[in-house]
């Protein structure tokens, strides 16, 4: 399989925080729980792989190779969390004439956890995508669409703490602005507020109130513009909550995640995995009990 | 007794440990043929796609060569600007100068050369999107052109010819054969998701159109049933000076 792995940091907090420099096989395994996260995004409706035409991504992507994928590592790792982050629907015939439900039902078959809503994925109409929520077993997470006056009202939640043996991982989504990319007759009443500002309340309630773990946005804001639009980037940087951002809108395919630095100077990783399926994302995150909580910054190295 | 619970307290509090993260790591997978395909989900999958296959196996044409996606011009613009004109001409009585698919509207990177099926149209525009005339005069053009340039340029009909020179800001337009006039009036083919400001293109919003209630997609399935073999080129349409 061609299978590559990016070791981004081997380096842990302390020793980047210089009290010292154990090596991972010290920490007994009873006091580090180690949380797989797996992730896609604009998977637009690519629920079977490019056709063998001799094309760029012949034979790539595809649910059913997905879900080997997934319940291989599931089988390897205790504790999996599985994210999509956004534009579940669109673009192949499937969404054209079902409207999206296999691709929801593929997912629930998955396993996924919690997902951000995409703008195409309003493209049936938000009562549609409200139907395939309430027919969904994950989570869907947007804090920055004000859904009261929508169907989405109480099927969309701003937040999800998911407890990983003990371990709090706070989970928020954040979506791009809808007007001038959606038709409103398919939005409807969803109201688009500040993402930046929203992303890093719900961030801080869920760091500072809920005493979260790990903090990971799923959004559907883009990785980055050359205008000031909202994006990954610019979330990252203004964030003080957020450790992980795992993105979608841009279909930007990052072979490494960027390391950013936030306004405190610690750092934010943004990943995103281009789109339709081709890639699976996964981070590896180690936790170790602590007395106090311990500031962990970029490596001097690929900081945006 | 209550002094003690206080302490008590703080002592607890004091202890409340967190979780560090200690180490962590990235990487990624290809999903590629080395994986085999989970019986179960395809079990969920054949049955609509069986039921797909029959509305979308259809060949409708022969495509000659690859057509691909990418800016500042590619065949696949070419091909979509074309397959649009020539279906809004059919239905319009007037003339219409030129037609403008929106670059992101094209939704996918290639399709290869040989059987063109109904797939491949609605792979290529997935969206429900219908084609408008809208009607510019030569100031708006200039303005949607410098625009659509900003984005690093969208594909365009045969007969328009944008001579980038971002540098001086100093970009040349010609349509069909002669300079864009400032004062002289226009009507150009687009989509509606763009006539109503999509992509950023609120200034179009306003402007008076006249609608083909034409699906884009069936545009582009009506121009190669009747072409049948579709060879495009690139004919520098948008070329740097």
């Amino acid at each position: 399989m061609l299978r590559r792995k990016f070791i981004q940091r081997t380096t842990s907090g302390l020793l980047v925080l210089g009290l010292g420099s154990f090596p991972n096989e010290l920490f007994a395994s009873n006091n580090t729980t180690k949380l797989t996260i797996l992730h896609t995004n604009d998977v637009h409706s690519r629920i079977d792989p490019f056709p063998l035409d001799g094309g760029k991504y012949q034979g790539l992507g595809g649910a059913a190779k997905r879900a080997t994928l997934i319940d291989r590592i599931r089988k390897e790792e205790e504790n999996v969390l599985l994210f999509d982050c956004g534009d579940i629907l669109q673009g192949t015939p499937y969404f054209n004439f079902y409207e999206g439900s296999l691709e929801f039902e593929l997912m629930n078959k998955m396993k996924y956890d919690a997902a951000t809503i995409g703008n195409h994925d309003f493209d049936a109409g938000i009562e549609k995508l409200s139907e395939h929520i309430d027919n969904s077993n994950f989570q869907m997470l947007n804090c920055n669409y004000n859904l009261s006056n929508t169907p989405l009202k109480n099927n969309v939640k701003n937040y999800k703490i998911f407890d990983i043996q003990n371990v709090k991982i706070g989970v928020l989504g954040v979506g791009i602005k809808l007007d001038g990319l959606v038709p409103k007759n398919l939005y409807g009443d969803a109201e688009y507020l500040d993402p930046i500002k929203n992303a890093n309340e719900t961030a801080s309630l869920l760091k500072n109130e809920f005493k979260c773990d790990l903090v990971i946005c799923l959004s559907h804001l883009g990785y980055e513009y050359e205008s000031d639009r909202p994006s990954d980037l610019k979330l990252a940087k203004s964030s003080n909550s957020i450790d992980l951002i795992l993105g979608g809108h841009t279909h930007t395919c990052l072979d490494v995640p960027t390391s950013v630095a936030n306004k405190n100077g610690e750092e934010v990783l943004v990943n995103q995995v281009g789109w339709a399926g081709i890639r699976l994302g996964r981070l590896d995150y180690y936790f170790t009990k602590t007395k106090k909580r311990k500031k962990v910054v970029p490596k001097s190295t690929n900081v945006r | 007794m209550k002094k003690i619970l206080l302490l008590i307290c703080i002592v607890f509090l004091g202890c409340k440990s967190y979780y560090q993260v200690t180490d962590n790591n990235a990487q990624f997978y290809l999903t590629d043929n080395e994986l085999t395909s989970d019986s179960e989900i395809e079990e969920m999958i054949s049955p609509y796609r069986d039921k797909l296959n029959k509305k979308m196996g259809e060949v409708i044409g022969t495509l000659e060569t690859e057509l691909t996606k990418d800016q500042p011009e590619s065949t696949l613009g070419n091909f979509v600007a074309d397959a649009i004109l020539a279906s809004a001409k059919k239905r319009y009585s007037k003339q219409v100068d030129f037609s403008l698919p929106n670059y992101g509207g094209l939704r996918v990177p290639y399709i290869k050369a040989g059987d063109i099926t109904m797939s491949d149209m609605f792979e290529l525009m997935p969206f429900d999107n219908k084609l408008v005339i809208v009607h510019l005069n030569g100031a708006d053009v200039k303005q949607l052109f410098d625009h659509i340039t900003g984005l690093g340029g969208w594909p365009i009909s045969k007969g328009v010819e944008i001579r980038l020179d971002t540098l001086n800001q100093k970009n040349e337009y010609i349509i069909n054969g002669e300079d864009l006039k400032l004062n002289n009036k226009y009507t150009f083919c687009v989509s509606d998701y763009i006539a109503n400001g999509g992509d950023n293109c609120s200034f179009l919003k306003d402007k008076k159109r006249d609608d083909l209630n034409l699906l884009f997609r069936d545009a582009l399935i009506e121009y190669v049933k009747e072409n049948k073999i579709i060879n495009v080129n690139l004919e520098k349409r948008t070329s740097y000076k």
